[in-house]
């Protein structure tokens, strides 16, 4: 009963897609299906405490596009992107590379791609523009970039996650985290620039001034109050964090702007990613309830010893599509588990890469399509189809790291083999970026 | 059409609450504890921690005072409200047992905020019809965590005692809050207020009581701090030979905040912490329903462990929350028994009443 259940969730999501119906509104009505199939009755309130599942998530996304509306109308976002673009206009691979550190920054520090692609993924867009980056280009390096931020340390929920179910603590993960996405980013994005990284060009005359700094209070009020709420110094949590950024971005700028206005228009970009947000919520709920998230997990894990590595690769991302955070409990815990006897910690480490590349998947494809939004583009299949190849390559190297964890950890138990390469990964671009200094704008 | 979108959006929203209303305020409607014969006095959690009168944490402290003085047990039951085998089993003694030498206090309901909801996405039953001795009581099933609505927002991350990092929902964990903070969230004062019914009521023994997936690697286990590892080992031993397998575990020193290792480390109390094997919590789990809860029956746990991939015994019998709670049952009054062995002159005599 429930691999006929999950085929008519797979089919029924296929036909709704074919007839143009918004994702959210596919989810809840395959929710309601496979309710009535499976219970013979229909019950709100299922569907209601699964639209509950990513409450905090909603709320996180809605008042980031606040913020990130507010800082864009304030100017900031200009100001900040000609400013890097001034200070670095003869160093491209450089600026390219901090570009998407900032981009990994949001992530690093909430441990949610879309919030990150909405704050630092949102201040690089318009700096890998100014690179010479397309919009399909730039907006999958943001989502890219964005997702190994939001696995980077210090804040992995999905390794979190998976450390709680086996109550091991959440320790030691800082370099196996920093070794499989920091790198992997960089390496990435000069790949994905390649041929079209120029000198950065400014498009009108920008002269940076003492008083600006006033335009940055939103951006230092952000960051100051998310380490803070992340020491757990205060407790205000990171919806508040980005509705007091918002309000000091009003504030931070001499134009007369409208908190109403920027709310509405905030609420209308992100009203079909909250609406999948809480589709899927309802669809993991009846999922569970009637037993075909069993059906899934458990046709995952049946294989031999060997082919397990196989079904990590596929199935974690794979049920990442409908929820990173669901995949890396619902699955991450049982996999670590069966994995026993190599390295946990590497091993939790690459599954939680793993479950973080669902994020970039359909059906939810939550950094993929928040990602077009800011890109500025009408679908997020643009975004992901350009994508595939690396979140191909990303899959495999977690794949080897749970095969090889032993030994990896004995490389990498070493940090300054990190910072080294790290080191010689700038270095490499700013040799290139100086032999190039006199010639002409396309490098 | 943005306004159309929006007010369609706000529409749903306010249709899916009223619609449903009923059904998650009926979970905040704990069922009854009916007081046994063995119940001398009962308490609040607040009597030990006054700040917590009056909010969503104040519990129910039940004492069953023997006729002859003796040592004095704690026995602490729904700090998971999902694993209902630890708030029945704690149910159970509050209303069939008496006490016939020294002092038993049990809470059954420690995280009483948590018993209020039920957990999103895991579609748990809030509530089921279990018969102990042909008696029926209906069971609140709730969620691992307090109520958001009664501790909200989460931190991003959450440092439990000794500084260990864990996620931000963890703080709302009972059993990551201890030994609590007077001053912290609604959960750490919980947390607190269970330390001072420790360091008031001194009990030589203290008990939580939990459950886990199959598929955990603590599962059917004791998991003793350092000084209560000895009678953990007897006690398994006694077990074993009265044909329950269970392990020991010594409390992990770096794992910081759980009852077994904050309890010892605080007080003087002999802390352990009793887990049995739970498949409706578990990930592999199929349907979840009052049926899988009472029953622990579940055609892909049978599937894994013919694969090899459980840690307990597992066939067609199932796990039934029955054999659970017995399981708990049996296991408390050994380490009882145990300890009394080596300490007749603060023994503890816990008996099901006739």
């Amino acid at each position: 009963m429930e691999g006929i259940l999950f085929f008519i969730i797979v089919a029924v999501f296929l036909v709704l897609t074919f007839l143009r119906f918004p994702r959210g509104v596919s989810f809840l009505l395959i929710s309601a299906i496979i309710m009535v199939l499976s219970e013979k009755k229909f019950t709100v309130s299922t569907l209601l405490e699964g639209a509950f599942g990513y409450f905090d998530a909603v709320l996180t996304v809605l008042t980031a596009m606040i913020f990130i509306v507010a800082i864009e109308k304030s100017g900031l976002l200009n100001h900040l992107a000609n400013f890097l673009t001034l200070r670095f206009s003869t160093k491209p691979r450089l600026l390219l590379l901090l570009s998407t550190i900032l981009a990994m920054s949001g992530g690093m520090i909430t441990g949610s791609s879309s919030a990150s692609v909405l704050t630092t993924g949102a201040v690089a867009f318009p700096i890998l523009k100014t690179l010479g980056l397309d919009n399909k280009k730039a907006g999958t390096l943001i989502a890219i970039s964005s997702v190994c931020g939001m696995i980077a340390p210090p804040v992995n929920i999905q390794a979190m996650v998976i450390c709680e179910g086996v109550d091991m603590p959440y320790v030691g993960f800082t370099y196996p985290l920093l070794w499989l996405t920091v790198p992997t980013a960089l390496v990435m994005s000069l790949i994905l620039a390649g041929k079209d990284l120029k000198k950065p060009v400014l498009n009108q005359k920008f002269h940076a001034q003492s008083k600006d700094i006033f335009l940055y209070s939103p951006l230092i009020v952000f960051i100051v109050l998310s380490i803070l709420d992340s020491l757990g110094k205060i407790r205000i949590g990171l919806p508040l964090v980005f509705m007091l950024s918002a309000l000091t971005a009003i504030f931070s700028t001499r134009k007369k702007l409208n908190f109403v206005e920027i709310s509405m228009n905030a609420m209308e970009q992100s009203l079909p990613i909250l609406a999948i947000l809480v589709g899927v919520g309802m669809l993991i709920q009846v999922m569970t309830l009637s037993g075909v998230r069993g059906f899934i997990v458990a046709n995952m894990l049946f294989f031999p010893y060997g082919v397990l590595f196989i079904t990590v690769g596929l199935g974690v991302p794979l049920f990442g599509a409908v929820s990173s955070y669901g995949a890396a409990s619902v699955l991450g815990i049982p996999f670590l588990l069966a994995f026993r006897g190599g390295n946990d910690i590497v091993i939790a480490s690459a599954i939680s890469l793993l479950a973080g590349l669902g994020d970039m998947l359909p059906p939810t494809a939550l950094a993929s399509t928040v990602s077009a939004q800011i890109a500025g583009l009408n679908s997020y299949l643009y975004i992901f189809r350009r994508s595939i190849p690396y979140l191909f390559i990303i899959g495999l190297i977690s794949v080897m790291s749970v095969l090889y964890s032993s030994r990896i950890a004995k490389v990498i138990e070493n940090p300054w083999w990190f910072w080294i390469t790290i080191g010689l990964i700038f270095v490499l671009c700013f040799l290139r970026d100086r032999s190039y200094r006199k010639g002409d704008v396309r490098i | 059409m943005r306004f159309l979108q929006i007010g369609l959006f706000f529409g749903l929203s306010v249709f899916f609450i009223l619609s449903s209303f009923g059904v998650f305020m009926d979970q905040r409607n704990h069922e009854a504890i009916n007081p046994g014969p063995g119940v001398t006095q009962i308490r609040k959690l607040s009597d030990y921690f006054p700040k917590l009168y009056g909010t969503k944490g104040d519990t129910d402290v039940f004492i069953l005072q023997g006729k002859e003085p003796g040592g004095c047990v704690l026995i602490v039951g729904g700090t998971h409200p999902n694993e209902p085998a630890g708030y029945t089993t704690a149910r159970i003694i509050v209303e069939n047992f008496v006490v016939e030498k020294g002092k038993v206090v049990v809470i059954p309901r420690a995280n009483i905020s948590g018993f209020s909801h039920t957990q999103p996405l895991e579609a748990t039953p809030a509530k089921v019809n279990f018969s102990w001795n042909g008696k029926l009581m209906v069971i609140d099933v709730g969620s691992r965590l307090t109520n958001p609505v009664d501790q909200w927002p989460d931190q991003r991350l959450y440092k439990t005692a000794g500084n260990q990092i864990l996620s931000g929902s963890e703080q709302r964990n009972l059993n990551r809050a201890y030994p609590g903070n007077p001053n912290g969230t609604l959960t750490e004062q919980v947390a607190y207020g269970i330390m001072q019914v420790i360091l008031t009521e001194s009990p030589q023994i203290s008990i939580d009581l939990h459950e886990a997936a199959p598929e955990y690697t603590t599962v059917n286990a004791i998991v003793a701090h350092d000084r209560a590892v000895d009678i953990a080992v007897e006690a398994a031993m006694i077990l074993e030979l009265d044909g329950i397998e269970i392990s020991v575990e010594r409390s992990p020193k770096d794992f910081r905040g759980l009852s077994h290792r904050e309890w010892g480390d605080n007080s003087q109390t002999l802390a352990f912490l009793l887990e049995v094997a739970n498949p409706s919590q578990g990930r592999l789990r199929g349907k979840t329903d009052e049926k899988l809860v009472l029953t622990g029956l579940d055609k892909y746990y049978l599937k894994a462990a013919k694969a090899g991939r459980l840690n307990v015994p597992y066939d067609e019998n199932g796990l039934p929350l029955s054999l659970r709670v017995w399981r708990h049952l049996k296991t408390i009054q050994t380490i009882i028994e145990t300890f009394n062995g080596y300490y007749p002159e603060q023994s503890v005599i816990l008996n099901e009443a006739l």
